[in-house]
This record gives structure tokens, sequence and C-alpha cells, in this order.
């Protein structure tokens, strides 16, 4: 073989292409595209599940808020332990570290966090249970810094028993999602919170859910709180976000364009 | 799956695989209808693969007749070459030439890729009376894809070569070959769908309008078999005609019958 470097079969070129395809062939509605794109992507990575999440960088160091706009292969029972091992301070800890990596080296192409964090350090996270309680295994995540807004995050998501992402999967997802931009910069959600301090993790998780159309009681069983305390999370969100409706603040989250910046 | 796969694990160098997902890339994140996009594509294609001129068109592959090619599409030659290469397709020694592909193409009923050298491995090019004329036209290696359409007929699309250029690597017509066989509308006259999707944003109502219209009814006739009056036909009629943007019924029909539905 002359080709000494990486390489793909070219089955799985194929399949790419294919894909891409497709999205080339679809009316330009960048929603559209993105959702149609991951799930042939997650397709080609063995796995149903995976989200596409958004967030600006507040504070060095400080966990970002992630607005989950795009998922795939979740049910609502699981996004919410999805939700809830995601902002567990441990996973924050991982990701915040690698985000400021790149965003300090201004560095627009993505990461797997098993560059950054090892696979024991993984294995031994306090973060680990909230994972398997959604039943989740294997993580491939690639990060990728937008210029003047903050970071994109793609997740892949296996099983709990399921074989770990292999360097193939790993080329697939870093070469699709490096070379499209579409995917990561298109239709960014919108919102400011400079000023504001940051939100709590429960609250991260109660945006998320709220933005997946939950009522306030679905939230408040899925968390084991009462409705009341719910009313009182969503509150602290409307003066984080600084509006006054939750159709206001869903508004601020979903009319990003991403063209306007 | 395609006929153009031709060991089904070789693979691609990551530099490769990127130049095609960058392009395609590019390709999604275009405005434009499928004819810019077919451009764009093509043009990145040729670039990858150190070609110099594609032409894309509705053919004809019929074993016992003289090939023929109708509303071209192409990018990469002069006038000079382009009005040499249109007497080169058209001559008629090419019948001979091109009877083993469309006698293969006849046979499979699939799409098929191939180089110059697998398509005529007797070289019955050079030795035709049309040789004369792809020498003007300045043509040597090149990559042919044919797709049989669903209307009948067959779309080619033909990446050339000059006379003084080497022939396709097997890398080169690996990429094309992937290219042309996993994106179907590269063959097509519109996008899959996008004309159906446009017939299905209409009210039912005017759906059936418009297909009346289209099997060749009188505005009378339609009338009177839904059991309503002329007039609200005329209305239907004319919502079905913003809806389409067109400003008759004969530039509807043929908006349908000429598979172009989907350009607006």
């Amino acid at each position: 073989m002359k080709n000494a470097g990486p390489s793909l079969s070219e089955k799985d070129v194929r399949g790419i292409v294919r894909i891409l395809g497709e999205v080339a062939a679809m009316e330009p509605s960048p929603d559209a595209r993105r959702i149609y794109l991951m799930n042939g992507l997650a397709r080609m990575l063995g796995t149903g599940t995976w989200v596409w999440g958004a967030a600006q960088l507040l504070e060095p160091g400080k966990q970002p808020v992630y607005i989950y706009q795009h998922t795939g292969g979740f049910d609502e029972e699981r996004m919410s332990r999805f939700l809830i091992a995601v902002e567990h301070p441990d996973c924050g800890e991982m990701t915040a570290q690698l985000a400021q990596a790149l965003i300090s080296a201004g560095s627009r192409v993505t990461r797997s966090i098993e560059q950054i964090v090892t696979a024991e350090r993984y294995a031994r996270s306090p973060a680990k249970p909230a994972w398997e309680a959604a039943g989740i295994g294997p993580i491939l995540i690639t990060l990728r810094p937008i210029p003047s807004y903050g970071i994109s995050c793609i997740g892949f998501y296996r099983p709990v028993d399921a074989p770990m992402f292999t360097d193939r999967d790993s080329r697939i997802a870093h070469i699709v999602l490096n070379e499209v931009p579409l995917l990561h910069e298109a239709s960014m959600p919108h919102h400011s919170s400079r000023t504001v301090p940051q939100l709590p993790p429960r609250c991260r998780l109660i945006i998320n859910q709220l933005f997946r159309g939950m009522s306030r009681k679905d939230i408040a069983k899925h968390l084991g709180l009462s409705v009341n305390t719910v009313h009182g999370y969503i509150k602290l969100i409307f003066k984080h976000f600084d509006v006054h409706s939750q159709a206001e603040l869903i508004a601020r989250f979903s009319q990003g364009d991403g063209r306007d910046h | 799956m395609m006929e153009s796969s031709p060991t089904p694990d070789t693979t691609l160098a990551e530099p490769d695989v990127r130049r095609i997902v960058r392009l395609l890339g590019e390709v999604i994140a275009a405005t434009g209808d499928i004819n810019d996009k077919r451009r764009l594509l093509m043009d990145g294609l040729c670039e990858i693969i150190h070609a110099t001129a594609w032409v894309w068109s509705m053919s004809q592959f019929h074993p016992d007749k003289p090939p023929s090619s109708i509303g071209l599409i192409h990018n990469g030659f002069d006038e000079h070459r382009l009005a040499s290469y249109m007497e080169a397709i058209n001559h008629p020694a090419m019948e001979a030439v091109s009877r083993p592909s469309s006698l293969e193409l006849q046979r499979k009923g699939v799409h098929l890729t191939r180089t110059r050298r697998q398509m005529d491995p007797e070289r019955l090019l050079d030795q035709s009376a049309a040789a004369p004329l792809w020498i003007k036209s300045n043509i040597g290696p090149l990559i042919m894809s044919l797709r049989p359409m669903e209307s009948g007929g067959v779309n080619a699309i033909r990446i050339y070569r000059t006379l003084d250029e080497p022939h396709f690597t097997d890398r080169e017509a690996k990429i094309a070959h992937i290219l042309l066989s996993e994106i179907p509308w590269l063959h097509f006259t519109a996008f899959p769908d996008q004309a159906s999707r446009n017939i299905t944003n209409l009210y039912p109502r005017h759906r059936t309008v418009l297909n009346l219209l289209g099997d060749g009814w009188s505005r009378k006739k339609i009338a009177e078999h839904l059991n309503i009056s002329v007039n609200t036909v005329h209305g239907y009629v004319k919502a079905i005609f913003k809806h389409f943007d067109v400003h008759s019924q004969s530039e509807l029909l043929a908006r349908f019958t000429q598979g172009d539905g989907g350009d607006k």
C-alpha cells in the first residue's frame, strides 16, 4: 500500500457520500438538514442515540449552559436521565477543561473527549452511575468552538454493554463534523446572559426539559420534586435570561439562525 | 449494490475523504437549484480528480441506434472544442464504438460507471472514422456514468481530460465512481420528491383539479364531475398557477411533463 496514513473503507466513504448527497437535495432548512445528517451519521456509527447542543461560554472554567436543541433516540424518561448525567459536576469538570482549552487555542477543529479525558479517568468518574442510569455506556463526543459564540457539542451514545466506539467510528465522526461546518454552525440558539451569574445545574436541566416541551408537572415527576419547586426554578431561569414568559424563553433559544453574527 | 464498486474492501486515504466531504459540505451550504448544485459538485469533482471538462445529458443508448444526447449541460469547453465535440458524439461511427456499453446497459439495466479503457478495451474509437473529431475536440481519457431513468432513456455524465493528459488512476476513477453512484440526483433533472413535495403542499381539492387537468380534462368536465361550478374550478386553477408560479395551463403542464416541477 502506498498510502501509509489513515484511511476509510470504500463502503464507509460511500455511506458518508450517500448521506451528504441526500442532505444536499433537501430543502434548505438548517434544522431539518442537521437532524437528517445526524441520524444518518449515528446509523453509520452503530447507534441511534445522539445529541446536538450549543453553549455560550460565560466564565472561563465554569460549566457552560448547553441547550440540547436536537436529539435522536431519546424518549422523555431517558432524556431526563441524560440531562441529570450531563449536569453532574464531574462531567462539567471533564468537558469544561476541554472546551476552554479549545477556545484558548483558537482552535476550530473538533476534538473527542477521549483525546483529553482518558478512559481510566472516565471509568472512575463519579458521574458514571448517572450515565448508566440513562442507559449510556460508550460515548463519542466532539466539541467545536464557534467564533464569537461559544461552543457546539455533538455526542453519540451507545447502550451500557455495547462495545466502545472504534478509531474508525471516531474518524468518520471527525471527518464529517470538521468538514461540514453547517453541522456545528448553522442555526445556533440565541441567548445572551453575559451579566448574570451562572445558573445552578438543576436549572440547566429544567431549561432543556422546557425546551423539549415537557410540562411543569411532568418535569416535577421526572425529577422527584414538587410542582412548586419547579415553578421556583423556572422563575430563576426567567430572571437569568431576562424574559417574562415561557414562550419568550423558548423563542429566545429557537429563533437564532446562526447568520446574524 | 452499484455496478461500479469493484472490490468491497478497498480503502480511500483520509485526505481524499476530507476533500470529498468538504466539497459536499459546500454543495449543501450553497443556494440555488439542482443545476447550480450539480455544476458546483461536478466542477469540484473535476478539481479533485484533475479532469478539465464535464458534460451532462439525457441520452439514448440503444444497441441498434446511433447514440444520441439532448439537453447538454457542460463546463470546461471553449466554443471551438464544444463544436467539434458535438460533431464527434453525433458521428455515425460512434454507433459501433458505443455498442458494447449499450448492450451491457440494456442487459443489466442498472447504473454503470466506466473509464475509457474499461468501455473500449479494444480501442475501437481510435480506429474509427470519428477519431479525428475527438482529436480535434482535444479529448483524451474519460470517465462515463450511465444511469437508466424511470422515464425511459439514459442520463449520461462524462468527465474528460485533454489528449496529452494521462489516463485516470484507479484512485481517481474510484473517487468519481463513488460520487456518481452514491449521489443519484447528479443524474436527475429535478431533486427527487421536490415536485411531489410542492404538490403535497396543495389542498387536496387543488391536487385533484391538478391531476385532472394533467389528464387532459376540460374545466367544464372537472366541474361536472366534482359537482362544483365552473367558476369555482377557475378559482382553484388560479390558486394552482400561483402555487407553481406559472401563468398559463400549458406552462403548468409543461412543468410536470418535463420533470422540472421543483425548480422554484
